[in-house]
């Protein structure tokens, strides 16, 4: 993979992206035509949209070319992308079990994966901010700030 | 003028002096700590403010911005890092200043220079806004329409090392911010029939997941590291009085050409440190000792950074329109707030105003006192662990989101707008145009529309009134120039290319 290749790929990805959207606009012109205005609500849409691949043209091209020039392929760090990947699940599962058991038990869960992916390995700092945090964001906000946390 | 008393006697309460001074605390740590930006932390403490009286709210924010813009040199000098990008021209002599064992001083020289820098900016804020917002109040959509185009081109243009990734990142935001009920007809727009989405993407929980979700995956990515193991501030005293004495005219210089570019859009503090610096540097009888720990460079720096602060408030306060990212966050915090920044601000709620910048002059007074007073505990916060801190912040961004209404849904927005920041940082495209685009998007189609409606449908309105008109012939030139340096500095990448094949 090159940097080239990876700015082609988001050129692509602009140009689907557009015709998706030209699909929405267009029933938005068909719900608003009986407005008299050419400004309606589709105008602007409609202009980001053809804005948006005039763009990913060029970018599609000079990805290519890039592609061709470059010396240098991007390496892959299997262990850096697992990091993340496990990072962005646990979010996902933290946002998930924040909005249906609550908050402390969530942060609980969430804080003891999220250290151990940010390689904290001192029991005493891993259990104290565990269990440290969630009591204390739970008073702050609920107390001070008036929040009802779930 | 007993509005403006009242505004004032407000920001003096305990309350607000309190949310002021955890500000500039909260502030300097976010500014110290690389990675975690004047950004970021604005957008954290945003959510925190909601239900609290607007002027402690911008007491706290205000504090914020003012600490993080400062803080960024503490980590530049210490160690050679820079906090923020603000601080990046604070490696051309603070790191040489610590080399000579003389780092307690360029801490001291910073704080100073910092708030000298801040308080003239305060100035300049407090004289020029009122004043430009008079002008403003004949502003009308045309007017409206130009200046958003003006802050969006220019934004997208100078954002990114790529003015054609800046654009896309720019048009990106540009079609969410259609997202939710048309301005002028009312109908819906990509809601795909969910009613939380009317009202289009709320800008709070967008914004932090932007910055700050997207900024813990990055740092994901490094294995958490310590920015220093044991950083001992020198107890060589020497005294600043002097250094700052001969340097009254560099500091009153580089303060005013700070706070001049913090008005000017898509510059900052960044650009305005190294403009200052070059000037230092042409005026100074000591130019040999530029790069090698020059206190003069220190003092041009630090004082112009920190200078940005006022200026660029002064666009968002009497126009509403914000110039840089700081900028665009903060506007997000006037609105959930329920105001509505511009020159009917300064006509309906004088109280606000001088409450804002009372705060601000009060988080300049704090950061000396705070900045001169915690210098040995400057290192320790560079030894708080980012396994420790970027977990939290991710508990912060739920939390955040989700006070901001008790909506689950803006945990997801939140979440989406993280993930979404992430993959864009990853494929090259800056996160700034796309904020700013978020909400200058919807002051661009309304006034556009209003305008329409004004002159049924003739597009000619904008040049034909003459401020818009100045406003979009700018525009025009300024986007010109920033597409022929893109061209030309193609050119010269592409001759250095065959260069190289030819070598």
């Amino acid at each position: 993979m090159t940097k080239g290749i990876i700015d082609a790929i988001t050129g692509f990805v602009l140009i689907g992206a557009v015709t998706l959207g030209f699909m929405f606009t267009f029933e938005l012109a068909e719900q608003t035509s009986s407005s008299t205005s050419q400004f309606g609500p589709a105008f602007f849409p409609n202009l980001i949209l053809v804005c948006m691949a005039l763009c990913a043209v060029p970018l599609i091209i000079k990805g290519v070319r890039l592609h061709y020039r470059e010396k240098e392929k991007l390496s892959i760090d299997r262990a850096r992308m697992i990091r993340i990947s496990l990072l962005i699940i646990t979010l996902i599962v933290y946002v998930v079990l924040f909005l249906t058991i609550g908050f402390i038990f969530s942060t609980l869960l969430y804080l003891v994966v999220g250290q151990l992916l940010f390689g904290v390995k001192k029991p005493s700092l891993l259990l104290g901010t565990t269990i440290l945090i969630p009591i204390s964001f739970y008073f702050i906000f609920t107390t001070l700030f008036k929040v009802p946390l779930p | 003028m007993s509005d403006v008393l009242s505004g004032v006697l407000f920001a003096l309460a305990p309350l607000a002096i309190l949310a002021n001074l955890l500000g500039v605390t909260l502030g300097i740590i976010f500014g110290a700590l690389p990675g975690l930006t004047a950004t970021m932390g604005i957008a954290l403490v945003i959510p925190l403010t909601f239900g609290i009286p607007p002027i402690v709210a911008f007491s706290a924010l205000l504090g914020v911005y003012v600490g993080a813009v400062y803080a960024g040199s503490i980590t530049a000098i210490l160690v050679g890092t820079p906090g923020t990008a603000a601080a990046a021209a604070t490696l051309l002599e603070g790191p040489a200043l610590t080399k000579k064992g003389e780092s307690k001083k360029a801490l001291s020289l910073t704080t100073i220079s910092s708030v000298v820098g801040g308080l003239i900016s305060c100035v300049a804020l407090i004289f020029i806004a009122p004043q430009l917002a008079k002008a403003a109040l004949s502003f009308g959509p045309p007017e409206y329409f130009a200046l958003a185009l003006f802050g969006l081109s220019i934004v997208a243009g100078v954002s990114s090392n790529s003015l054609l990734k800046g654009f896309v990142a720019a048009l990106i935001g540009l079609f969410i911010s259609t997202i939710g009920l048309d301005p002028v007809t009312g109908t819906s727009r990509f809601t795909f029939g969910s009613v939380n989405l009317l009202n289009g993407i709320a800008v709070v929980p967008a914004l932090v997941g932007l910055f700050a979700i997207s900024e813990v995956l990055t740092r994901a990515e490094k294995k958490a590291e310590n920015t220093s193991e044991n950083i001992k501030i020198s107890s060589k005293k020497s005294s600043s009085y002097h250094d700052l004495k001969r340097n009254k005219f560099n500091l009153l210089r580089s303060s005013s050409l700070g706070t001049f570019i913090g008005i000017i859009p898509a510059t900052g503090s960044g650009i305005a440190s190294f403009v200052a610096y070059n000037e230092c540097k042409k005026a100074s009888k000591r130019k040999d000792e530029f790069g090698k720990g020059s206190v003069e460079g220190l003092i041009a720096t630090e004082s112009a950074n920190s200078a940005v602060t006022g200026g660029s408030l002064i666009p968002l306060l009497t126009l509403g329109i914000p110039g840089d990212v700081i900028t665009a966050v903060m506007l997000g915090a006037l609105m959930i707030q329920g105001i509505t920044p511009g020159p009917m601000l300064f006509t309906n709620s004088p109280d606000i105003i001088s409450g804002i910048f009372t705060a601000l002059v009060l988080a300049n007074i704090f950061l000396l006192i705070i900045g001169l007073g915690a210098v040995r505990i400057f290192p320790k916060i560079l030894q708080i662990p980012e396994g420790l801190l970027m977990p939290v912040i991710g508990v912060l961004c739920v939390i955040g989101s989700f006070a901001i209404s008790n909506s689950t849904f803006d945990v997801i927005v939140m979440l989406t707008f993280g993930l979404l920041g992430y993959v864009m940082l990853k494929v090259g495209l800056p996160l700034a145009p796309l904020l700013l685009a978020l909400i200058l998007g919807p002051i661009a189609e309304s006034n556009f529309r209003r305008s329409m409606v004004m002159s049924q449908q003739d597009l000619t309105i904008f040049f034909t009134r003459p401020i818009s008109s100045i406003i979009l012939i700018v525009t025009i030139f300024v986007i010109g120039r920033i597409v022929w340096n893109e061209i030309k500095k193609g050119r010269t990448s592409q001759l250095s290319d065959i260069q190289d094949v030819e070598s």
